[in-house]
């Protein structure tokens, strides 16, 4: 923390939409092996393996952690300005504060009516579909869940990308 | 969307990135138990994120499909950060820089902390004095993942150290009375220490401010908002959640950095003042992460003058804690706002701000000015003033440290100073007689850490 | 033994105080004179300072006392660059002999290597009064293996500061120095001091590092280089 200002040098989205990244990443090649199957695959001539297309540890989390945000966001958005501002009231859990400022990103590129994509069910979507791959991998997984997923997950991207300091 | 060429450049940028950094941690480098910890962490960071952008390259390109640009775009931020982390990691090894003091540095770090720290340097481009412990940088990057793995796999036997990472500023580099610096940044730690401490504090600012001035930040939102738009409600609703946001990240920035000036205050009494008015020239800039200079003044001047009435009366002390700064004047009304709560503040901290060990406050008032003569006169003579500084007596032995610092800042600003130019000739050499004092400085400050380490081991 | 009746005694003579003695004569201190001139007590005029002062640096043989000095951190390498004119008395540092500085953290090895020369410090601060000079000289344990202190060998009255060692390795084994290492003795000497001197003393004055230094032709060299 030096002592004097100084002016950051990048995003403080970038950590929320790198791990956005790397789960719609994780949701492409679930999408992408659920469509196409190894026949299929060799037969179209794609030159990828099932090893490719294999969940990470760390992209699995990233999933996690951004079903997490979704639901931050969800509960964020939730909160009244009243809540917000009544010195009475139970403050914000820091968690969901901490959601805001994405949350303001997204809001402030929307032409109103501000209406947000659907993070409680995005949250819902991700969260099944990492505890589905844990215990079965890709076999048995619902493709519509995995596509609406990975759409919001872009849309986030998008306001996120916004947001980034021109350079 | 970004073009196949575009991905080839960044994977390109990435692995040139990986390259560099191991270049710079087989560096040749003025460290003994060198933290090769951050290059290996760096290293994994940047690994992590090369077999993502491959992975995402394959998986899009196998299909004919183009990468989404925001994900591109994601990416080249994460080499970016990285990058700005390998400036800082960068080894300097300029003849320039006063290594010495990394020793006794570290030593009062794990005094106060109570745990290793070992220290490495930086050269600050901005002007900038700064400690950050190298774990602290990867959390907020939220590279903890890295940092924990590579951490463990180095020091399997233990807790690693934390790795303390000092910065000044680079045309500065040889003044060493710049160091009572170190006193505020040490306030960070303490403040990331007794998070939970902090955080009620924080939580009684918003209070207030959200009791005593909530119409005022009605007015302020409404202030804010410059368009006309069909649903006006929207636009103010979007206002007031960031102005929610503004004021609990205001809050939390400004009672840390006033927090560790008022430690600061503490540790090295006034010498602090007078650093931080050598590297900050003015007023400085408000903003949401820095009070206004003139405030945090204040707020010290108002503290030391409470637990240190005698220093304060000092009149060596007495022009730096009596003229009044040039007014860090700001047009926002959120940021007058904070400044009116904030002026509460030391009241709401002195229970907390008791735990930090005063070397200031352990010595006896009568010795104090003694001490300090002695100290001075040494300088006076071409001696160190760590001569006088005896090993044992109520003082703790790291806490001298702050005393040094305190002596050679009181013995800058006194009249003696100017009689010690013209003593020994140095009126036409400009300063000359200040690098002799560092010199004079540096060397106490490395003496006194040996001599305790002589002392506690024969 | 007795005295022979009616012969006279012969008057003693008196023997001065220390103190005056100390004044007067230039000699080679004992313990006890170094120790007064490292009291804390001691008036400014004839006070020896050495910071950090370890008592078992002390060497007190056969009557003579000298105090070891260690090695410091910093050293100063005369190294080759493009234009290799090494010409110190020209007075431009572009020209003269460039040196890089180094930094050896306690625990780490500098090597010196055979034929090299370099310049270091002591890890001690020095603070001479006027009327005292010290000879320094190498340790006879780093004499045999090769290392050299060729110094010059006497340290000025009124010096204060690090002590400057140019240090050459005429062996044909490189050496591992380290700082800390306990490389030479300083033998005390009074000295009267010169009239006049008073507060002004060297260039190197307060120096904690190993300083190069500028050439300063002086008004003879000035006068026999331009011929």
């Amino acid at each position: 923390m030096s002592i004097t200002p100084s002016e950051p040098v990048t995003d403080s989205h970038a950590p929320m939409a790198w791990t956005t990244s790397i789960a719609t990443l994780a949701l492409e090649k679930l999408r992408l092996g659920i469509s196409i199957d190894q026949d299929e695959q060799n037969r179209l001539g794609l030159d990828i393996s099932d090893d490719d297309l294999e969940i990470s540890g760390s992209e699995l989390d990233a999933i996690g952690a951004v079903a997490i945000e979704f639901e931050s966001l969800s509960d964020a958005s939730e909160i009244s300005l009243n809540d917000l501002f009544e010195n009475d009231t139970e403050p914000v859990r820091s968690a969901i504060r901490d959601s805001f400022p994405t949350l303001i990103a997204i809001k402030r590129e929307m032409v109103p009516p501000l209406n947000l994509p659907d993070f409680k069910q995005a949250s819902v979507n991700l969260s099944s579909i990492k505890k589905h791959y844990e215990i079965a991998g890709r076999r048995g997984l619902n493709p519509k869940i995995v596509e609406e997923a990975q759409k919001v997950c872009l849309e986030l991207l998008d306001h996120l990308d916004k947001q980034r300091p021109s350079t | 969307m970004p073009s196949s060429w575009q991905v080839e450049c960044l994977i390109a940028r990435m692995r040139s990135l990986q390259n560099d950094i191991i270049r710079v941690k087989y560096k040749d480098h003025p460290y003994l138990n060198e933290p090769d910890t951050v290059y290996d962490a760096l290293l994994a960071v940047v690994q992590a994120r090369l077999e993502k952008v491959e992975s995402l390259n394959k998986v899009y390109s196998v299909q004919q499909k183009t990468i989404p640009q925001s994900m591109f775009n994601s990416a080249a931020e994460e080499l970016e950060r990285i990058s700005e982390v390998f400036n800082y990691a960068d080894r300097v090894d300029s003849a320039r820089i006063p290594f010495e003091i990394l020793r006794s540095l570290s030593w009062v770090a794990n005094y106060l902390f109570k745990e290793e720290c070992p220290t490495i340097v930086r050269l600050d481009p901005d002007y900038n004095y700064s400690i950050a412990s190298w774990r602290r940088i990867f959390q907020k990057k939220k590279w903890q993942k890295e940092w924990q793995e590579t951490a463990g796999r180095v020091h399997s036997t233990g807790q690693p150290p934390t790795i303390l990472l000092l910065g000044f500023p680079s045309p500065d580099a040889g003044s060493i009375l710049m160091h009572a610096l170190a006193a505020h940044e040490f306030g960070h730690e303490f403040a990331y220490k007794w998070n939970d401490e902090i955080n009620n504090v924080h939580k009684e600012i918003i209070a207030v401010i959200l009791d005593q001035y909530n119409q005022r930040l009605q007015d302020y939102i409404r202030g804010q908002i410059h368009t006309r738009r069909e649903s006006l409600g929207d636009v103010y609703e979007v206002r007031a959640r960031y102005v929610f946001v503004l004021i609990h990240r205001i809050a939390d920035k400004w009672l840390k950095e006033i927090f560790s000036d008022l430690v600061a205050a503490r540790l090295v009494g006034p010498a602090f003042l007078a650093a931080f008015d050598r590297i900050l020239l003015g007023p400085g800039k408000v903003s949401d992460k820095y009070p206004p200079s003139s405030l945090r003044r204040d707020l010290v001047k108002q503290y030391l003058k409470t637990i240190l009435p005698a220093v304060a009366e000092d009149p060596v002390w007495k022009p730096l804690l009596n003229g009044s700064a040039e007014s860090s004047s700001t047009s926002d009304e959120l940021y007058r706002i904070m400044g009116e709560v904030f002026k509460s503040i030391p009241d709401r901290l002195i229970s907390i701000l008791r735990r930090v060990p005063s070397p200031l406050l352990q010595i006896n008032g009568t010795e104090l000015p003694l001490l300090i003569s002695q100290m001075e006169d040494h300088i006076e003579n071409l001696a160190p003033p760590s001569v006088p500084l005896k090993v044992g007596n109520e003082i703790d032995e790291a806490n001298k440290f702050w005393l040094l610092m305190y002596g050679a800042w009181h013995f800058r600003l006194s009249n003696h100073f100017a009689e010690f130019e013209k003593r020994y000739g140095w009126i036409d050499e400009p300063g000359k007689a200040e690098i002799v004092l560092g010199n004079l400085l540096l060397h106490s400050l490395q003496s006194l850490e040996l001599r305790h380490q002589w002392s506690t081991r024969n | 033994m007795a005295l022979k009746k009616n012969e006279p005694q012969k008057a003693r003579k008196k023997r001065e105080p220390q103190t005056a003695r100390r004044k007067k004569e230039p000699h080679t201190l004992n313990w006890p004179e170094l120790k007064q001139r490292l009291d804390p007590s001691t008036p400014w005029e004839e006070r020896l300072i050495i910071e950090p002062f370890f008592t078992s640096s002390i060497n007190d043989t056969a009557g003579s006392i000298s105090i070891d000095f260690h090695l410091g951190n910093r050293f100063t390498l005369p190294r080759s660059r493009r234009s290799a004119q090494h010409d110190p008395l020209t007075g431009n540092p572009r020209q003269d002999v460039v040196a890089r500085e180094l930094f050896i953290p306690m625990g780490q090895d500098f090597t010196l290597n055979p034929g090299q020369i370099v310049l270091a410090t002591t890890f001690e601060w020095f603070r001479f009064p006027f009327d005292l000079m010290a000879l320094v000289i190498g340790r006879s344990i780093w004499g045999r293996r090769g290392l050299s202190i060729v110094t010059a060998s006497a340290v000025h009255p009124g010096s204060s500061g690090t002590i400057t060692l140019e240090m050459s390795n005429l062996g044909e084994v490189g050496l591992h120095l380290k700082p800390g290492a306990a490389i030479g003795q300083l033998f005390f000497n009074m000295v009267e001091p010169a009239e006049g001197i008073k507060a002004r003393r060297s260039t190197f004055s307060g120096a904690h590092r190993p300083i190069l230094g500028k050439y300063s032709p002086t008004t003879v060299e000035n006068f026999l280089l331009k011929l």
